[in-house]
């Protein structure tokens, strides 16, 4: 357990009293409660404003500025380097121009000029990231032909007891045998993607056997809707489970309560 | 004719809530306090994965860990980063950590001053948080593409990037052998497209549970090299480190926490599986099928 210091263990106490403020929700409204919310509303918008003046503002306006003209009657490189970051920040502060009526079309500008880099970056990055491969890793032979048999084996022994992995490894078909559980694999895959794809078809009515073919893409996408719900119960289960970790390691830790 | 509107289904169907949130508190609270209510945590391929890639890294080597959340998804997200970091400075790989969400580096330095005294590791020489910077993670990828010092002049603290020792080992983004991208939003996903689509650095990700299933599809199509799933990935990490880094150490935030998890899934799946027969049974089902 780690030693802390007064204002450490202080802290330790804070936070666990806006933990219980903030559960205490949970039973009813209360004025403990509100006091946590408002004081988190409080502190991350004055963090966030801090954050961006410092970073912004000073870190990547005011020192590369001053620095930039102590260098310029030696380096006349640096007169670009300022107007570099002028130029942005003139840009960052038309947008301000919006809550001027008489000078809020200057706006349009750095709105242009977001809009323009968004969707130059965005669209081939979209195509790169998403359509390609993932078009690619759908088309692809229903069959599937093991040759990783070695690399299997070898990954086999992770976290299990030597007689399991033995027993395991022997279940690994060898190189250039027919894998009938990818292959099983793939054709689900196969069916999930045109069945899925045809439900959002609607050019076509949905009845008779394309109907029912539709019908078995609405399933493919409520299992995979069930898969999510599962993941985000585990997800806020697992927000829970931080708190309660803090509370019965380190605040009953500062008061000596050692839990194993 | 309407049913009575009373017994025990019916009032099993109105049961104050608070009963449901005590219930769920104590599943999670009880496995902590009796240490042998622990569950086995079984490895699966992509965590597996991840390790690996990080396992076949030489000492020397760069790796860069965004720190892309908030304290708000800590719990699933912090016991990843401290496994990554374990695991490569251990190895002597140097981890270098940066954010574009400013509460990311105050989180980075906290991983970094639990870890790297275990193995005497050094800030600046082995390990460099090189903090936030606003304007989004497309912005920070294509800058650290070209050039890091014209993204991050300086480190967290405030240090010329130039006085570094360990930046002199990573000037553009491709001098690293990977990138991890732990995230509680699509910026992973940024991370992913730009920097492994666009310059060939192999990313894997940290994502919590609500947006593991999404990120699977990337796993099989070879865009991520391993994905960490919430807090499940991070006790199955957590136990590769465990078994092969840091037999020593005995804290695993994640790997305490899977007991709790397994328990409230228990008491959840019981939920569901009650208020169905509730509703069957009290007949309300079939009242709104009429209606």
């Amino acid at each position: 357990m780690e030693a802390h210091g007064f204002w450490g263990v202080l802290g330790i106490w804070f936070s666990a009293a806006l933990t219980v403020f903030a559960f205490s929700f949970l039973y009813k409204d209360n004025p403990f409660y509100r006091f946590a919310e408002s004081l988190f509303v409080g502190v991350s918008a004055g963090y966030w404003a801090a954050m961006a003046v410092h970073e912004t503002m000073y870190r990547d306006v005011v020192v590369p500025v001053m620095a930039g003209f102590r260098f310029t009657s030696s380096d006349p490189a640096a007169w670009a380097m300022i107007l570099h970051r002028l130029v942005g920040c003139a840009l960052g502060l038309m947008m301000w121009s919006r809550f001027l009526p008489r000078i809020s079309w200057m706006s349009r500008w750095p709105m242009a000029f977001t809009i323009g880099f968004g969707t130059g970056v965005g669209i081939p990055y979209y195509i790169q990231q998403w359509l390609l491969p993932q078009i690619y890793g759908t088309v692809v032979p229903l069959t599937y032909i093991w040759t990783r048999a070695a690399e299997q084996k070898k990954q086999i022994g992770w976290g299990l007891n030597p007689e399991l992995a033995a027993k395991m490894a022997e279940a690994i078909p060898p190189d250039g045998m027919l894998h009938w559980g990818l292959t099983i694999s793939r054709i689900i895959l196969f069916i999930g993607v045109l069945s899925a794809l045809s439900y959002f078809f609607f050019s076509k009515a949905h009845k008779g056997a394309y109907g029912k073919f539709t019908r078995v893409g609405v399933y493919f996408l409520m299992i995979s809707f069930g898969a999510t719900f599962g993941n985000t119960v585990m997800a806020r289960m697992a927000l829970l489970i931080g708190r309660i970790q803090f509370l019965l390691y380190d605040w009953l830790g500062t008061m000596g309560v050692h839990l194993q | 004719m309407q049913q009575p509107r009373k017994g025990f289904w019916y009032s099993a169907l109105r049961i104050d809530r608070r009963y449901i949130f005590m219930l769920v508190f104590v599943s999670l609270t009880v496995p902590f306090l009796f240490p042998g209510m622990r569950v086995p945590v079984e490895v699966q391929n992509p965590a597996r994965q991840v390790y690996d890639f990080v396992d076949g890294l030489n000492e020397g080597d760069g790796v860069l860990v965004a720190f892309e959340y908030s304290p708000s998804t800590a719990p699933e997200l912090t016991p990843m980063a401290t496994c990554v970091a374990r695991q490569c400075l251990k190895k002597g790989v140097r981890v270098y950590a940066l954010s574009s969400a400013p509460e990311g580096p105050p989180i980075a330095a906290e991983v970094f001053r639990r870890v790297a005294g275990d193995y005497g590791r050094t800030e600046g020489e082995d390990y460099v948080n090189l903090g936030y910077k606003p304007g989004g993670v497309q912005a920070i990828v294509l800058g650290l593409a070209q050039n890091v010092s014209s993204v991050f002049p300086t480190d967290y603290v405030g240090r010329a990037v130039a006085d570094i020792p360990a930046m002199r080992h990573f000037k553009k983004l491709s001098d690293l052998k990977l990138c991890v991208a732990l995230s509680a939003s699509t910026v992973a996903e940024t991370w992913m497209g730009l920097a492994s689509a666009r310059f060939g650095v192999p990313v894997a990700t940290g994502v919590t549970g609500v947006m593991v299933a999404n990120f699977y599809a990337y796993l099989d199509t070879g865009q991520l090299v391993g994905l960490l799933g919430g807090m499940k990935g991070a006790a199955e990490y957590e136990r590769l480190i465990a078994e092969n880094v840091d037999p020593e150490r005995g804290y695993w935030f994640a790997t305490r926490g899977m007991a709790s998890q397994s328990a409230s899934h228990v008491l959840i799946v019981l939920f569901v599986l009650f208020g169905n027969l509730a509703m069957i049974m009290s007949g309300r089902g079939q009242r709104r099928r009429r209606r």
